[in-house]
């Protein structure tokens, strides 16, 4: 790779899970160059891509200055990150058992939300049969996500997940957070996130409201164009 | 709780993700006690066990070793255990190869019991059953399908990649807490689910899979476990 920069980025133009990552090397300052896969082509089940990524999925991250390792998986990829180059801790905890609670809200993201918003995606756009029960219950469970997370965070004294702090376990929601209000549950039940899941909501804007965050919004808008 | 073991595992006889932590547990010698939430009833969704959970699912751990300390998220758990309790890293790689430790978690937290799940569950109105065929419920046209293809897509990825290794393991050159997140899922999906499809030979078709499939399940700790789990169906 010649691009000069610290590392490789293979990812998508619409999937949250890309962007994800995107969003943590900018809140580090990391230099990295994306590679925006065709899925139409089917670009991430062949080569080069799945040469370094046997499931064919993205992202998949390969790190230059780290004799070019590399990962998959977007939330192994942001504990990566996070370990090798968060110097300050901006992003993580440091107490032995606070790492671990970020560890179960990264695998809660990465089995309990990602996935269930991406079935309701499939089968809102993608399924060649229209099946409205199947909608339903990805619907359903997205705002029972939201209201989980809701419970937490307004018992959270910070109105983080984890300690008193940003971390990447609320990092990890956003990407999908913001396509199930946009998109999956617009219609649902009224949509009207904002008054169902009040400390939910609070959080995600402030989220979305960091100038990283807005930065790659605005890119992802300008690659859709 | 005055069971006098170290942990309190919150786990359901059937639902795979619990006995996995179960496999950890006993690989590393550590004491539990199991408590089989009944799902009929809801009791992964009631005040009992959502105060420790919010999210209501299982497993859920109390380390009553460490001020009763609570996690959930059956792969957060793993990494716990080891972590705290591998003295010897037995279950564990220290390197750079701990992220690629990690990716394997969350492919299978992920890409391999969520879409097993999705199979078992893609009938939306009956909550219990593992094997898909038994209920009696709306057919989805195309959804089964859909998730039985994904289910031999993931079978495809783990033999090309366990192929490739001179370990015929995961991570490393040895057993790891990858290996064995993958083992009860894996497990229903070859035993219960395969056999409803036709044509498919998980032995023939995915030689380095099966290989490691069988490897593992015959872990004396995994064995043990995997016999109290026949036991309790």
């Amino acid at each position: 790779m010649s691009h000069g920069k610290q590392f490789t980025l293979y990812t998508h133009v619409g999937g949250p899970n890309g962007w994800k990552v995107a969003i943590l090397l900018e809140e580090l300052g990391l230099t990295y160059e994306s590679i925006y896969l065709d899925f139409q082509k089917n670009e991430q089940k062949q080569s080069p891509h799945v040469d370094y990524n046997p499931n064919g999925r993205i992202p998949t991250l390969i790190d230059h200055k780290n004799g070019d390792f590399v990962l998959w998986e977007s939330n192994a990829i942001l504990l990566y990150l996070v370990d090798k180059y968060d110097t300050e801790k901006r992003f993580t905890v440091t107490d032995e058992n606070q790492k671990h609670i970020v560890n179960q809200w990264l695998f809660f993201q990465a089995s309990g939300q990602g996935p269930y918003f991406g079935q309701a995606f499939w089968f809102m756009f993608y399924h060649p049969e229209k099946v409205p029960s199947a909608v339903e219950r990805y619907q359903k469970e997205a705002q029972r996500v939201f209201s989980v997370l809701d419970g937490v965070l307004a018992k959270s004294p910070s109105g983080w997940l984890v300690g008193d702090k940003l971390t990447i376990a609320d990092l990890s929601f956003i990407t999908w957070n913001r396509a199930a209000i946009s998109t999956i549950l617009k219609e649902f039940e009224g949509g009207e996130v904002e008054k169902k899941f009040p400390a939910f909501y609070a959080w995600h804007e402030k989220l979305n409201n960091r100038t990283a965050v807005k930065k790659l919004q605005d890119v992802q808008a300008s690659l859709k164009k | 709780m005055s069971h006098g073991k170290q942990f309190t595992l919150y786990m359901h006889t059937t639902g795979p993700n619990g006995w996995f932590v179960a496999f950890a547990l006993e690989e590393l010698g550590l004491t539990y006690e199991p408590v089989y939430l009944n799902f009929q009833k809801g009791e992964q969704k009631a005040p009992a066990h959502t105060q420790y959970n919010p999210n209501g699912r299982i497993p859920t751990i109390i380390d009553h070793h460490n001020g009763d300390f609570v996690l959930w998220e059956s792969c957060a758990i793993l990494l716990y255990l080891v972590d705290k309790y591998d003295t010897e890293k037995r279950l564990t790689v220290t390197d750079d190869k701990k992220y690629t430790l990690f990716q394997w978690l969350f492919f299978q937290a992920s890409g391999q019991g969520c879409v097993l799940f999705q199979v078992a569950f893609e009938i939306p109105y009956f909550g219990q059953a593992f094997w898909f065929m038994k209920w009696h419920s709306e057919k989805i046209p195309g959804a089964v399908e859909r998730y039985q293809k994904e289910t031999l897509r993931v079978f495809g990825v783990l033999d090309g990649v366990l192929a490739k290794s001179p370990s015929g393991y995961l991570v490393g050159d040895k057993v790891t807490i990858a290996d064995l997140a993958f083992v009860s899922w894996n497990r229903a999906a070859v035993t219960g689910m395969v056999p409803a499809m036709e044509g498919v030979d998980v032995e023939k078709q995915f030689p380095a899979f099966y290989a490691w499939y069988q490897k593992v399940n015959a872990r004396p700790a995994v064995k043990k476990v995997l016999d109290l789990y026949d036991q309790l169906q």
